[in-house]
């Protein structure tokens, strides 16, 4: 190591290459074929009884009893030694006959051997080791959950190897950590559910982790011992330490362990395939060695534990992925059968939509918002929604660390850090929207916060306080990440929720032209029926006044008088048709629109009115004068004249006071214009009655008389130019007639 | 017109209330003047009668001198007859009084671009309608000349393919 590491540079730390090994073990490396020592930790002489120079030109056959190099020969060499270290029975080695644990790997054309030794190797009985594997091999088969399956082996590993804590390390893709299982001294506080950033395990150890299953530091406190020399005199370059045990181990690691007060660490790969699936990492508050069998079970049930992980947490996975199909077949039925979706997802079962495991959900649609388990509030999801729409372009979309991308959310970090967001619409924000709360992710490691180590031995930076603090900056605001089958599940929603929109409007658009036809059909009715109800009533007029002309003196003054009768009710008939089929008209005809001067259409409809406003004394006042609007001029003038003539009827003041005027629209709004009268008013229960045909408030002869069709003809002229007309009265107090007209373009 | 020749309506009604008073007023209008009047209660009446082929030793049907034309008839409509008449090479001459119970303006343009020679709204006011009736007969018969009738030397041809429906 040139470089001096800090936080920037420790992923490059080359830390397969140490050249030193931890001093509980000592490492000789070989030749082969002659087996002759090329390089030996500088503790091999002491240990061995040899001198260096001289252990430099021997061989390993040299060193070791007779039968255990007729052993080491017949059962490890003569065989593909695989990369992963062989344990080898205990080894007397070199003239001091001392017993070492010893491994043995080949690597690189190089055979690897270590050889430990610590003061008290019985950590637990070789015989209990195996009765307690078989158990716990039991017990394993009978979990349900890959968590509880971890806690089990957890325990047991706690049990074979006497640490003081034992915890189950899971990696998530992002390469952070998450304790998932632990087993611990019951003194000491727990590191359950904790959450540790991918930094703390830079890539290359994770490499490293990949490739040796097993790492033991009996004592984080120790001084490393070199290798002599220190470069492979076969290549001259560093000895390649990747699968060593007894590697001497980063500095930076070791410090990260030591400010925890940690004394001893072992750690157990859990590998699946290639892929790192978790750890088991073993602490202990004091230095702790672990023999050759305990650690030969341990990694036995660590790799027990990754075929049976990967087995059950697909399974688990599968169970998911099924219930996540069945909510969204449930789902993708029911909308089938409704015209529209959205009734159908608010009412469903869950405090999420489509089984997708969230803390709440919400649906943003036609500006409505509908929000379900725990959410940021209303206007807080339509704010997040219009923001989405805008920087947002797959259309399902999910991140487990909102105010990462949009700091501007961190507000609402604690219920909506992860969002899984599927688009409805690209004209309006219109979303299915996922919360996830945040998760709890404090670094704990090092105990006490409050307890700072402001200088570590290599450098401010690396020191876990302030590892903490960066930590904690840097992943606020998460939320457990979103799974593919559950990005998958709200694409399918999506998918589903647009084909039923898809086939929503296509109905809309058959039942609109079945509309039309039947308005028409209704409409040329109308028209058909009021002019074929003529006929006969022109012949019970024209027969009367036969009657009438050729036999007056034949009869009486009662039966003149019932002829007289007979003619003023087809009269009357004639006028109700004629109302009808003028509707009718009104309904097929063409709008004749262009510039229309409003103030002169109110003269012409004075003018028509001009008796009758002369004899009623009517008083019209028109405050300013009106708008230029866009329409039929004729029409327009009959609406005038129309609400002129009723508020001039319906009236017991003396002058009538009939007000014409208008308020100019807001923004997109249009025009209103008014006719307002002093005269008797309309209850408000009648107020929608007065629009609809031959509908009359009073007496045949009250108030002049009339059919009832004006007001009728009135709205459809109006609806016909694309605006509404509505009433504001009090009775007793006068009347109100509103209406717009559609806005054109082209006029102010 | 010659006080020779008897004026001759065709009236087109399939109503017999309205014919009925049509006939009514019209005899009374001018008691003093025969006016022949013939009825169709259909446009396929009239066209049979219009393209009655020529016969040896029989006279040809006499044309009317005027045609008062209902718009709503069954079958094929008043319009249809309207069309055929000014689309025929001799019947063209003919005036057409259409005498309808539309007053949709539609209706009245439709008839006028077609070759109407007069529209009037039948009424329900009997008044009204009698005064309309008694008008017509005083322009038509007094105040009007109206062509030749075709009586007497004029066949009629059988009619183009592009007119009457056959």
């Amino acid at each position: 190591m040139s470089d001096p590491v800090d936080l920037t540079n420790c992923d490059r730390e080359p830390i397969h290459i140490p050249g030193s090994v931890q001093p509980h073990a000592l490492i000789l490396v070989l030749a082969e074929p002659s087996l002759s020592i090329l390089q030996a930790s500088a503790n091999a002489p002491e240990r061995l009884g040899l001198p260096l120079e001289e252990l430099l030109q021997k061989t390993l056959i040299e060193l070791l009893r007779d039968s255990d190099s007729a052993y080491l020969e017949k059962h490890v060499l003569s065989k593909q030694l695989e990369a992963s270290p062989h344990y080898l029975p205990p080894l007397k080695v070199g003239p001091a006959g001392q017993t070492f644990e010893a491994l043995l790997h080949r690597h690189q054309g190089l055979l690897i051997l270590e050889l430990e030794q610590w003061p008290d190797q019985t950590s637990m009985v070789h015989e209990a080791v195996y009765v307690s594997l078989k158990h716990t091999l039991n017990q394993l088969q009978g979990t349900t959950s890959v968590v509880e399956f971890c806690q089990r082996a957890a325990e047991h590993v706690q049990e074979f190897t006497g640490f003081d804590r034992i915890m189950v390390y899971r990696f998530a893709d992002d390469a952070s950590g998450h304790v998932i299982a632990e087993s611990k001294r019951a003194d000491l506080e727990s590191y359950l559910g904790l959450h540790y950033p991918a930094s703390d395990i830079p890539k290359q150890a994770r490499t490293l982790f990949v490739k040796s299953q097993l790492r033991l530091n009996p004592d984080v406190k120790y001084e490393p011992v070199a290798l002599v020399p220190a470069l492979r005199p076969d290549t001259g370059l560093p000895l390649d330490m990747s699968y060593c045990v007894s590697r001497s181990m980063s500095p930076i690691h070791a410090e990260y362990l030591q400010n925890m007060g940690v004394g001893a660490s072992m750690s157990i790969s859990i590998v699946i395939g290639e892929e790192l699936w978790g750890l088991f990492a073993c602490h202990h508050y004091s230095p702790r060695y672990v023999s050759h069998t305990t650690r030969m079970a341990c990694e036995f049930l660590a790799h027990m534990l990754s075929l049976q992980v990967s087995n059950k947490e697909s399974d688990e996975q599968h169970e998911y992925k099924l219930r996540l199909h069945q909510e969204h077949r449930l789902l993708a039925d029911a909308m089938a059968l409704h015209a529209e979706f959205h009734p159908v997802l608010i009412q469903s079962k869950g405090t999420t939509f489509a089984g997708i495991e969230a803390g709440g959900a919400a649906l943003l649609l036609n500006d409505m918002v509908y929000l379900r388990g725990e959410t940021p509030d209303e206007d807080s999801v339509r704010a997040l929604s219009l923001q989405l729409a805008e920087s947002i372009e797959p259309s399902v979309w999910a991140t487990d660390h909102l105010s990462k991308l949009f700091p501007d959310w961190a507000k609402c970090a604690e219920l909506a850090s992860g969002v899984l967001a599927a688009r409805l619409s690209r004209q309006t924000p219109a979303y299915v929207l996922w919360f996830r709360p945040e998760e709890k992710q404090t670094m704990s490691w090092a105990g006490d916060p409050t307890k700072p180590m402001e200088t570590g031995p290599h450098g401010d930076r690396l020191t876990p306080r302030k590892s903490f603090e960066l930590w904690q900056e840097e992943v606020r605001g998460r939320s457990r990440p979103w799974l593919a089958c559950e990005i998958d599940a709200a694409r399918m929603l999506r998918q589903t929720i647009l084909e039923t929109e898809v086939r929503r409007a296509e109905q809309l658009v058959r039942l609109n032209a079945e509309l039309d036809e039947r308005n028409r059909q209704l409409d040329s009715f109308a028209y058909v029926a009021s002019h074929d109800l003529k006929e006969p009533l022109r012949g019970i007029s024209n027969y009367s006044n036969f009657l009438l002309e050729d036999f007056a003196d034949q009869l009486d003054d009662q039966g003149v008088n019932y002829l007289r009768t007979m003619m003023r009710l087809t009269e009357r008939m004639e006028t109700l048709l004629d109302s009808l089929l003028y509707y009718s008209r009104l309904s097929r005809g063409e709008i004749n629109s262009r510039r229309v001067d409003l103030n002169v259409a109110i003269e012409d409809a004075k003018e028509m009115l001009i008796a009758r406003i002369q004899e009623s004394g009517a008083h019209i006042n028109i405050p300013r004068p009106l708008p230029e609007v866009y329409g039929d001029a004729d029409r327009l003038g009959e609406v005038f004249s129309n609400l002129i003539s009723n508020a001039i009827k319906y009236t017991d003041k003396t002058p009538a006071q009939i007000e014409i005027g208008w308020q100019a629209g807001e923004l997109d709004s249009p025009t209103v214009f008014y006719v307002r009268d002093n005269g008797i008013g309309i209850a408000a229960e009648h107020q929608q009655l007065i629009f609809q045909i031959f509908k009359r408030l009073h007496g045949r002869e009250d108030y002049g008389g009339g059919v009832g069709a004006g007001l009728t003809i009135v709205r459809k002229i109006i609806e016909r130019h694309g605006g509404r007309i509505w009433v504001d009265s009090l009775p007793g107090h006068g009347t109100t007639f509103f209406f717009t007209l559609e806005t054109d373009p082209n006029l102010p | 017109m010659s006080e020779s020749v008897t004026p001759s309506f065709l009236i087109v009604e399939d109503s017999d209330e309205d014919y009925a008073a049509l006939e009514r007023i019209v005899r009374r209008a001018r008691p003093d003047v025969s006016v022949k009047l013939q009825r169709c209660v259909s446009a396929e009446q009239v066209f049979t009668i219009l393209n009655a082929p020529r016969l040896p030793q029989k006279p040809l049907p006499e044309l009317p001198a005027l045609i008062i034309l209902d718009l709503n008839l069954p079958g094929l409509n008043g319009k249809e007859v309207l069309r055929a008449v000014r689309q025929h090479r001799r019947l063209k001459l003919i005036p057409v009084v259409i005498f309808s119970t539309s007053s949709n303006p539609q209706d009245i343009e439709w008839c006028y671009e077609n070759g109407a020679n007069s529209y009037l709204v039948k009424q329900t006011d009997y008044t009204a309608f009698k005064r309309a009736v008694e008008l017509l007969v005083d322009y038509w018969v007094e105040a009007v000349r109206l062509p030749r009738p075709s009586s007497g030397g004029i066949v009629l041809e059988k009619p183009d393919d592009s007119g009457l429906p056959a």
